[in-house]
C-alpha cells in the first residue's frame, strides 16, 4: 500500500479527498480532490475564502460530515502511534464509519477540534458555510456549569470517573490562563467573556492529549487583542504537548502568525500548499499572489487603491470548467485554462501549486503554437 | 488645535456627548446603574475626509457614531452639523443634539448610514430599485421616470447592471448586497456616510472592491465618512484621521500615519501590537495585554485602562486622564502621554 512510503514525520496526509453533498439541485462537488500534508508537531494553515471548502475538509478528517454528505474518493493517511511499542501504522481515515470504534476512538483521543467562538457576535462572519451542517455539538450549553460540562467531556474521552476528571478540568482551566480555576468551574458559559470560552473550549479540546488539533476558525467572532491571546495560548500549547494544529481562517495575518505551512484553498482545491515563507514571499498560484495583493496593509496603503480579483467566487453549481479559477485569473490562457484540469506540481521554492503555468506539458505546447 | 464648527471646514463636531443605557431590574423595571456606553466624547469631522473609529466590541463605537447623527438621543452634548441644505456657502450650523425631531427630518437627507450586515439591513420583499428608490419616496421626493433614471444611475455608480433592478436581495452575494446598500445611501445626495462595520462580513477579495468602490464614491459625489471597524489595516487603508475609543471613552486621536506609526497612548499601542500582520518575516512584538476589558456599568476609577496598563501609577488610579492635545493634531487622554516611549507599526 502506498501508506508504506510516508515519511515518519508526517502525521496526516491527505490525497484527492472528494466530498459531494446532495441537495435539492443536485451535487455540491465541495470538495474535488483536495491534497495535502500535515506534520507532526507543525500548524498547516489552511486559507481559503467563504465556501472554498476549508471547513468540508476538518469534517471530513473526523468523519463527522452532514448527513447528505459523503466521502465520493480519496484517501487520508493517519499516521497513528502504537500503544507502547513505539511502532506506528497509517490507518485511511477515509475508510473508517464515522460510527466505527476507531474513529470514535480518534475523535475522543488523537483528533480533537475546536470551532469560531459561537455565542460572541462582534461579526456574523462567513454565514455561508458556517450554519450549514453544524451538527456536531461541541459548543458550551448555557444551563450546565462549565465545570460539570468539562468533567462529564474530559470523563468521556478519558474513559476516567468524573470525580478525578473534575480535578484535570481544573487544572487545564488553569492552563490555559483562566484566573482562580476552582471559582470558575462553577459559573455559567454566559458569566464568561467570549475569550475565556474559548480557552475553555481549547481546554476540553487539549484535555486527551489530542495528536492534533483541528481549529477551525477558533478566533474570527473574538476582538483583536483577545484573538492574539488565544492564538499566543495556542502557540504556548504546542510547545508544551507537542500537537500539531490544522488552523483554518481566512485571515492572512493570523496565518502568518501560526503556521508553518500554508494550503491555500479554492472552490474545492488545494491551488497552493507550501512552506509559510515561500507562500508569503514567493506566491506560484495567480489565486494566492492576487490575494495577497488585494489585503490592505498597514504603513503600505497610503493613498493607493488596493489591486482586486475582479468578480466574485461562482456559486457552486456554476465552477467553471477546467481552472476553477479561471474566469477570475489575471494570467489566464484562453481556450486552455478552461479546458485542462490543473494538477498540483512542484513550483517556486518547493511548494506546490495547481495552475497550467507551472505545468512544463502545457507550456511546451502553448510556445510551439506561438511558434508555428 | 483640533478645529471646532466655526471653521467652515469642518462638517460635524461632537461636544462632550454621552449616551447611558438604563439598566432595570425586578418586577417593576426600576433602573438600578446605567450603561455609560459613551462617556463624554468629543472630537470634529472634517469635510471630505474619512475619520476611522476603532475599538474593541462593546467600546461603545456604534453607539457613538449613532448618537452622533442622532439615530440614537444622546444623554447629554450637542452635536454640531453644517447643513448645507439651502446651498449657500457655508452652510448653517444646527445642533441636532437640540433639535426637535420633526425639524430633524430636513437634515436627515445629508447624512446616511451603511451597516454591517448586508442582508439584514435590506428589505426582502422590496426588488433592488425599490430598495434605493424608497428614501426618496420618503422624502417626497419621487419624480416618477426622472428617478427612475436616477435609481439607474447610482446602481450604475456602485456597479451593479440594470438588469439587476427588478431582482430581490436574496438573489444577491454579499459584496453586491452592500453594493445595493451603499446605493441607497447615496440616493438623497448626503454629505455625511457614517459606515458601520460595512466589509466585515465580507469575504476578502470582495472587500478590497469594495473598499476601491467607497473611496470612487467619496471622491465622485464629495463626501464625508465616518468609518467604524475594528480591523485595524482596513481603517488605516481608508482613514485620514483615527480616533481610539476604550470603554466609552476616547482615548485617542490623530492623523493615520502619526497614529499607527507614534502612538501616544497605552491602549493604542496594545491594540496595534495585537493585530496580525500578514508578514512571516516581520511579526510584531507584541505587549501582553492581561485581563479584560472592563464592564461598561460598572468601570474601574481613574483612566478605564488602568487595570490592564503596564506603565499605570498611582495617579492612574485616581484621576481620570482628559484626551489633551499633545501634538498636532494629535490628542491623547493618559496622563504620562508626554513622557512614554510606545511601540508603534513600522
Ligand atoms: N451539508 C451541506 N450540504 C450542502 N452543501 C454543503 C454542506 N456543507 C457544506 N456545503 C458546501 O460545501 C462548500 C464548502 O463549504 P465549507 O463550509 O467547507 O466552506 P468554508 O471554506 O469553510 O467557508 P467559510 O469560510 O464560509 O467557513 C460550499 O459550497 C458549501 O455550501
Ligand atoms: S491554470 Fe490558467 S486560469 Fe488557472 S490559475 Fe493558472 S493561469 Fe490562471
Ligand atoms: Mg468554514
Amino acid at each position: 500500500m502506498s501508506a508504506a512510503v510516508l515519511d515518519q514525520d508526517v502525521l496526516l496526509d491527505v490525497r484527492d479527498l472528494q466530498v459531494h453533498f446532495d441537495v435539492r439541485r443536485g451535487t455540491v462537488r465541495a470538495l474535488e480532490g483536495v491534497n495535502f500534508t500535515i506534520r507532526k508537531s507543525k500548524t498547516l494553515g489552511v486559507i481559503g475564502e467563504s465556501g472554498s471548502g476549508k471547513s468540508v475538509t476538518a469534517r471530513a478528517i473526523m468523519q463527522l460530515l452532514a448527513k447528505n454528505g459523503s466521502i465520493v474518493s480519496g484517501e487520508m493517511l493517519y499516521n497513528r502511534q502504537g500503544d507502547d511499542s513505539g511502532d506506528s501504522e497509517f490507518i485511511d481515515i477515509a475508510q473508517q464509519p464515522s460510527d466505527s470504534q476507531l474513529m470514535r476512538d480518534l475523535r475522543g483521543g488523537e483528533i480533537a477540534m475546536i470551532f469560531q467562538e459561537p455565542m460572541s457576535s462582534l461579526t456574523p462572519v462567513y454565514t455561508a458555510g458556517l450554519h450549514i451542517g453544524e451538527s456536531i455539538q461541541l459548543h458550551l450549553k448555557p444551563r450546565q456549569t462549565v465545570g460539570d460540562q468539562m468533567a462529564k467531556a474530559i470523563a468521556k474521552q478519558n474513559r476516567i470517573p468524573r470525580e478525578e476528571a473534575r480535578q484535570i478540568a481544573i487544572e487545564m482551566l488553569d492552563k490555559v490562563g483562566i484566573p482562580r480555576p476552582e471559582e470558575r468551574v462553577v459559573s455559567y458559559p454566559h458569566e464568561l467573556s467570549g475569550g475565556q470560552r474559548q480557552r475553555v473550549m481549547i481546554a476540553i479540546a487539549l484535555s486527551c492529549g489530542p495528536k492534533l488539533l483541528i481549529a477551525d476558525e477558533p478566533t474570527t467572532a473574538l476582538d483583536v487583542t483577545t484573538q492574539a491571546q488565544i492564538n499566543d495560548l495556542m502557540l504556548d500549547l504546542q510547545q508544551e504537548f507537542g500537537m500539531a494544529i490544522m488552523y483554518i481562517t481566512h485571515d492572512l495575518g493570523v496565518i502568518a502568525e501560526m503556521a508553518e505551512d500554508i494550503a491555500v484553498m479554492y472552490l474545492g482545491r488545494i491551488v497552493e500548499q507550501g512552506a509559510t515563507d515561500s507562500i508569503f514571499y514567493n506566491p506560484q498560484h495567480p489565486y494566492t499572489r492576487a490575494l495577497l495583493r488585494s489585503i490592505p496593509r498597514i504603513g503600505q496603503t497610503e493613498g493607493s487603491r488596493l489591486e482586486v480579483i475582479e468578480g466574485m467566487v461562482p456559486d457552486p453549481f456554476s465552477i467553471p470548467t477546467g481552472c476553477a479559477f479561471n474566469n477570475r485569473c489575471p494570467d489566464v490562457m484562453p481556450g486552455i485554462c478552461d479546458a485542462r484540469m490543473p494538477e498540483l506540481l512542484t513550483a517556486g521554492d518547493g511548494q506546490r501549486a495547481a495552475c497550467l503555468l507551472h505545468d512544463p506539458d502545457t507550456m511546451r505546447e502553448v510556445t510551439s503554437a506561438r511558434v508555428h | 488645535m483640533p478645529a471646532s464648527i466655526e471653521d467652515p471646514g469642518v462638517l460635524l463636531e461632537v461636544r462632550n456627548l454621552k449616551k447611558y443605557f438604563p439598566i432595570r431590574k425586578g418586577l417593576l423595571r426600576k433602573v438600578v446603574g446605567h450603561i455609560k456606553a459613551v462617556d463624554d466624547i468629543s472630537f470634529e469631522i472634517r469635510k471630505g475626509e474619512t475619520l476611522g473609529l476603532v475599538g474593541e466590541s462593546g467600546c461603545g463605537k456604534t453607539t457613538a457614531a449613532r448618537t452622533a447623527i442622532r439615530l440614537y438621543d444622546p444623554t447629554d452634548g450637542a452635536v454640531l452639523f453644517r447643513s448645507h441644505a439651502n446651498g449657500s456657502g457655508e452652510g448653517e450650523v444646527y445642533d441636532l443634539a437640540a433639535l426637535p425631531l420633526r425639524e430633524m427630518k430636513p437634515l436627515r437627507r445629508e447624512i446616511a448610514m451603511v451597516f454591517q450586515d448586508p442582508i439584514n439591513s435590506l428589505n426582502p420583499r422590496m426588488s433592488v430599485s425599490d430598495i434605493v428608490r424608497e428614501p426618496l419616496q420618503v422624502h417626497g421626493m419621487d419624480l416618477g421616470r426622472e428617478t427612475d433614471d436616477e435609481v439607474q444611475g447610482l446602481l450604475s455608480a456602485v456597479g451593479l447592471r440594470s438588469e439587476h433592478m427588478e431582482r430581490y436581495p436574496h438573489e444577491f452575494s454579499g459584496g453586491q448586497r452592500q453594493r445595493i446598500g451603499i446605493a441607497r445611501a447615496l440616493a438623497l445626495r448626503p454629505s455625511l456616510i457614517l459606515l458601520d462595520e460595512p466589509v466585515s462580513a465580507l469575504d476578502v477579495s470582495i472587500q478590497a472592491q469594495t473598499l476601491n468602490l467607497l473611496q470612487d464614491l467619496q471622491e465622485e459625489f464629495d463626501l464625508t465618512y465616518l468609518f467604524v471597524a475594528h480591523d485595524l489595516s482596513v481603517v488605516e487603508h481608508i482613514s485620514d484621521r483615527v480616533a481610539v475609543m476604550y470603554v466609552g471613552r476616547m482615548v485617542e486621536v490623530a492623523p493615520k500615519r502619526e497614529l499607527y506609526t507614534n502612538p501616544r497612548h497605552p491602549y493604542t499601542e496594545a491594540l496595534l501590537s495585537a493585530s496580525p500582520k500578514p508578514d512571516p518575516r516581520n511579526p510584531t512584538v507584541r505587549i501582553p495585554l492581561v485581563g479584560q476589558v472592563p464592564d461598561p456599568s460598572n468601570p474601574p476609577p481613574g483612566c478605564y485602562f488602568h487595570p490592564r496598563c503596564r506603565y499605570a501609577e498611582d495617579v492612574c488610579r485616581t484621576e481620570t486622564p482628559p484626551l489633551v492635545t499633545i501634538g498636532e493634531d494629535h490628542a491623547s487622554a493618559c496622563h504620562f502621554a508626554d513622557t512614554l516611549e510606545l511601540q508603534g507599526m513600522q
